[in-house]
């Protein structure tokens, strides 16, 4: 029986792994820079792959599957996921890990099975958790993270943290061994992007966080007094009539609208139809409601495929150095033909997270403090979710213990709480991990 | 509805691109996947994830032990049995609505044998065939009218050709779409409501909900007359529109007036036809309709007589109009009008296509729902129509510029749509493609052999050795055919959603060679 070791070494000269070996025995004129390939006396490169190399998977929905796939044909020996989520019946015309019986189930413990019984030698490990359970101790064990997310806060939270963890050295030069590259995947319809990232050397993800504009919902007016399309009066559904007291609901006041429960969809649907039906508005349907009370975004198993395996073949290549990177940003869109714009992401100079953190805000002297918080959170440069915010070494406005003392502040002017031309304010949030912060320049008209 | 209810959930997020008449088609189509390799397996995945009615693959092979490295489709109890039988099983697998079939037979074979045995699929998918066989399925394909796709991955490089004479789509559904707005030309309908609509006489708070569509047509109306009949046209005539707007507008808080303003362009604009759609309706095929005419010619050719006749020059109004501010019944008024043009226009659309089918003394009709979709989506129609390979491989000196441009910049992507062109061509005379085998020597001569193969197509199309340097040849080699899975699930991933878009008639498939190269991650495509 042979040990562990042997039985380690013996996977290392698989037969399976006979066409990634062409590339990782062979050198070629387009290989890495300072590429030297495996020999048989000295397999460095496919140890790395199959032993040496601990990658992360950030979700096991659409682009996880085959992330999943994809690394572990890939080689990959160490590979572990985390997926907060539990399986649909909508996610089954793509996330190919999981059938009808697997409904209900942790999506990342049905997908680690499913790859280990068909790939053996993947050892993936799944956790059923979500990222914001785990500390930097656990993320320092990965040589690489590759997030397949559909949400922004999430991605911002594991860019902010992985760009907090590189440290620096006595000289203030970056120590090289605390970067943990992160690979990111996105897809929506038709389009996609897959993007590598090396913390404090290219652009992070924060850095492009405008081009990521926070989601659309309809002025208020219209939805309250001039409806025009089935839209408003779903939104009017959602919004007021389930928040008014008063509006009649099987449901107690102030229960929070689950979207995946079968009775609210149904009174947001009959709602908004009755609404439409008041002003003779055509196209309110159980599917329409569905689509913007959830805010469904329509996806599609090739869409998927393609980012997920642009992403795992960068990470194939940052481990094996078999060939050259991208840099760093490849934009893809089928929707006429196939279109991919790659391009080098430059880094934002102000960028929150790995850039100076420094933004200038124009403000009139006359603005309150809660106009600035305002700004923190609905400006798409910021998205912020709870800001805390210092000037001058006193609190502004503190979140958590400290709130409510500092509450009356929002109502004061900036002049009124000593804020001068030219001074600066402190600003920390939970979208911004660790000891991160942005620093604010007040400049008056 | 034509799905069930586990299906439209199972189904929502792929219906909300394609709709029931996509998935419809889909569910129709019969795939035929030449070689159950990787990329092979890859594109079926995401085609039987969907719901693709049936697909079978041909293959003779035995599963060993490099394809368990590559290809998720098969698994270790497949060693040794047949390839084919095993992918299929394992596909199959992810949607127990398709079905699934294979052929335990070489391609090659019957391809030289039996070719006709392909004409009974919607879409052929052919990996890994030397190109002798390749060019006459090709063949054989192109006469049938059937899309022949052909994904590939060869180290890094990955390419797809699509070829098939002609692929017509009116659901194009493009990213820019704009409103069918007719403020240039409002008719009768509009402009007699436009008519009904005196702004001065309205209190502030209807003023401030007029939908900016009365607005624009009645500032033209009133620039025509003071301009001799004439619309703007220089820069100061459209900056002096706009101030005309701006006058009109109680306050800086009429939202309907500042959308106006935003939407100016639209009054000023005449209509025109697409060039693409002028195409198509001077088209022989337009203008000759014939008892052979498929659908969309038919519908094509009454199209050009409406445009021509009812139409005046225009086509059939789309009938949506986006949301701006407004009350309700403003909104729901205007918006019922051009509702009710479209219909219209679709009946005068109707009794053209009637008319066109009785002249032809043929007793199909076209259904009222395709009528109706054609004409909601006029503006946008597109026909593709590919070379076919034989076009292709024929070298033909008139065509060498279609390489020139692209070979410009030294990290250009056709140089390795060359190589694996070149690749075929060593392939054809030594059985075997260069650098497969692990032997120092032999991967030395190969690369001189492979340089040779590339710099005879070079001449063959007319194009200088320095086309290809030497390092991507010897990179070829270095690659000696490797499958790797990356590669192929990304060609597996385009290429199926190709097949998507020829099968359901939706969006538009590249015309006609793909390159992916996966050292740098980019993409170049080029119809040869």
């Amino acid at each position: 029986m042979a040990t562990p070791m042997e039985q380690g070494n013996e996977d290392l000269h698989d037969k399976r792994w006979t066409h990634i070996n062409k590339v990782i025995d062979r050198n070629g004129p387009l290989a890495g820079p300072d590429f030297t390939p495996d020999t048989p006396e000295n397999p460095q490169i496919k140890k790395l792959l199959r032993h040496e190399f601990p990658i992360l998977v950030i979700g096991a929905g659409g682009l996880g599957c085959e992330l999943l796939k994809n690394l572990a044909l890939s080689g990959f020996g160490n590979i572990e996921v985390i997926d907060m989520d539990t399986i649909d019946i909508s996610n089954l015309n793509r996330q190919f890990l999981f059938r009808h019986t697997d409904v209900g189930k942790s999506k990342a413990i049905v997908a680690a099975e499913f790859i280990n019984k068909r790939i053996p030698g993947a050892h993936v490990v799944a956790h059923f958790k979500k990222i914001q359970d785990f500390d930097e101790a656990y993320y320092r064990k990965f040589k690489l993270v590759i997030a397949g997310l559909d949400s922004i806060e999430a991605r911002r939270w594991i860019n902010g943290l992985l760009v907090s963890m590189v440290k620096r050295d006595e000289d203030g030069d970056i120590d090289p061994s605390t970067i943990i590259p992160m690979i990111d995947g996105g897809t929506e319809g038709f389009k996609g992007q897959a993007r590598v990232i090396f913390p404090r050397i290219t652009s992070c993800f924060e850095c492009s966080l405008e081009a990521f504009p926070p989601q659309l919902t309809f002025p208020l007016c219209t939805i309250a007094h001039t409806p025009r399309l089935p839209e408003h009066c779903i939104q009017w559904a959602s919004l007021i009539a389930w928040e008014d007291k008063n509006f009649p609901k099987p449901f107690p006041h102030g229960t929070k609208i689950d979207t995946d429960n079968p009775d609210h969809m149904t009174f947001l649907y009959e709602t908004a139809k009755k609404r439409a039906e008041d002003h003779s508005i055509n196209g309110v349907t159980y599917k329409l409601t569905q689509g913007v009370v959830k805010n469904i975004i329509p996806a599609i198993a090739s869409t998927n495929a393609i980012i997920a395996a642009a992403c795992c073949n960068e990470a194939f290549k940052i481990c094996t150095n078999t060939s050259g990177t991208l840099n760093n940003y490849m934009m893809y869109n089928g929707v006429n033909g196939i279109y991919t714009y790659t391009f080098e992401y430059e880094q934002k100079e102000g960028c929150a997270v790995c850039g100076s953190n420094f933004a200038k805000l124009d403000l009139a002297k006359t603005t309150k403090l809660q106009r600035v918080v305002e700004i923190l959170t609905e400006d798409p440069r910021f998205q912020l979710k709870r800001p805390s915010l210092r000037c001058n070494g006193r609190n502004l406005y503190m979140q958590g213990m400290l709130e409510a003392n500092t509450r009356p502040n929002l109502d004061k002017t900036l002049v009124d709480l000593n804020i001068n031309d030219g001074d600066e304010i402190t600003v920390t949030d939970p979208a911004l991990p660790g000891s991160l912060y942005l620093t604010l320049k007040v400049i008056y008209a | 509805t034509r799905t069930t209810m586990t299906d439209s959930e199972k189904y929502d997020r792929q219906l909300r691109l394609w709709g029931e008449d996509g998935q419809a088609r889909l569910e129709k189509a019969h795939v035929c996947l030449i070689n159950g390799c990787a990329t092979g397996t890859e594109t079926l995945k995401n085609l039987v994830l969907p719901g693709i009615g049936a697909f079978t693959i041909v293959d003779d092979k035995k599963v060993e032990e490099a394809d368990l490295g590559n290809n998720f489709f098969l698994d270790k109890p497949s060693l040794g049995q047949s390839r084919a039988v095993r992918a299929t099983e394992l596909l199959r697998e992810l949607n127990d609505r398709v079905k699934g079939y294979s052929v335990e037979e070489d391609p090659v074979t019957l391809i030289n044998t039996k070719v006709d045995f392909f004409d009974s699929f919607t879409i052929v998918i052919a990996t890994q065939l030397p190109e002798s066989s390749l060019r006459k399925l090709a063949t054989f394909l192109y006469d049938k009218n059937i899309p022949l796709v052909v994904p590939r991955s060869y180290g890094f490089i990955g390419s797809i050709r699509i070829a098939t004479p002609e692929h017509t789509i009116i659901e194009s559904k493009p990213d820019n779409q704009t409103d069918d707005l007719r403020l240039y030309n409002p008719f009768s309908e509009l402009q007699a409501y436009v008519d009904s609509i005196d702004l001065n006489t309205l209190d502030s708070s209807r003023h401030s909900h007029v939908p900016y569509i009365v607005i624009l047509i009645k500032i033209l109306q009133k620039w025509r007359k003071e301009h001799d009949g004439q619309s703007p046209k220089t820069r100061q005539e459209k900056d002096a529109f706009k101030d005309a707007i701006t006058a009109a507008q109680l306050n800086s808080l009429e939202e309907n007036f500042t959308e106006a303003k935003k939407a100016a362009m639209r009054a000023w604009m005449p209509p025109s036809i697409s060039s693409d759609v002028q195409a198509i309706l001077k088209d022989e095929k337009a203008v000759n309709p014939t008892d052979k005419s498929d659908e969309f010619w038919i519908l094509a050719a009454a199209l050009r007589e409406f445009v021509e006749n009812e139409g005046k020059g225009d086509l059939p109004l789309s009938g949506s109009i986006p949301d701006m501010h407004s009350d309700t019944v403003g909104y729901v008024t205007v918006q019922r009008l051009y509702h009710e043009k479209a219909q219209s226009d679709i009946a005068a659309m109707t009794a053209r296509v009637d008319g066109i089918l009785t002249r032809l003394g043929q007793s199909r009709s076209i259904p009222h729902d395709t009528i109706k979709k054609f004409c909601k989506n006029a503006r946008y129609l597109q026909v593709v129509r590919y070379r076919s390979l034989e076009e292709e491989y024929t070298p033909d000196p008139s065509r060498t510029d279609v390489f020139t441009n692209h070979l410009e910049p030294a990290d250009n992507n056709v140089q390795f749509y060359l190589l694996l062109r070149a690749v075929d061509k060593f392939y054809a005379t030594h059985r075997r493609f260069p650098g497969y085998f692990d032997d120092k020597l032999e991967m030395e001569t190969d690369i001189a052999g492979l340089r040779s193969s590339v710099n005879s197509l070079l001449s063959e199309v007319g194009l200088p050795t320095s086309s290809v340097k030497d390092e991507p040849v010897h990179e070829l080699c270095r690659f000696g055919a490797a499958e790797m899975h990356n590669i192929a699930s990304f060609i597996g991933g385009v290429a199926s959603q190709e097949i998507i878009k020829l099968v359901t008639h939706q969006y538009v498939p590249f015309n006609n060679t793909f390159i992916f190269n996966g050292m740098n991650s980019s993409t170049t495509t080029l119809a040869l």
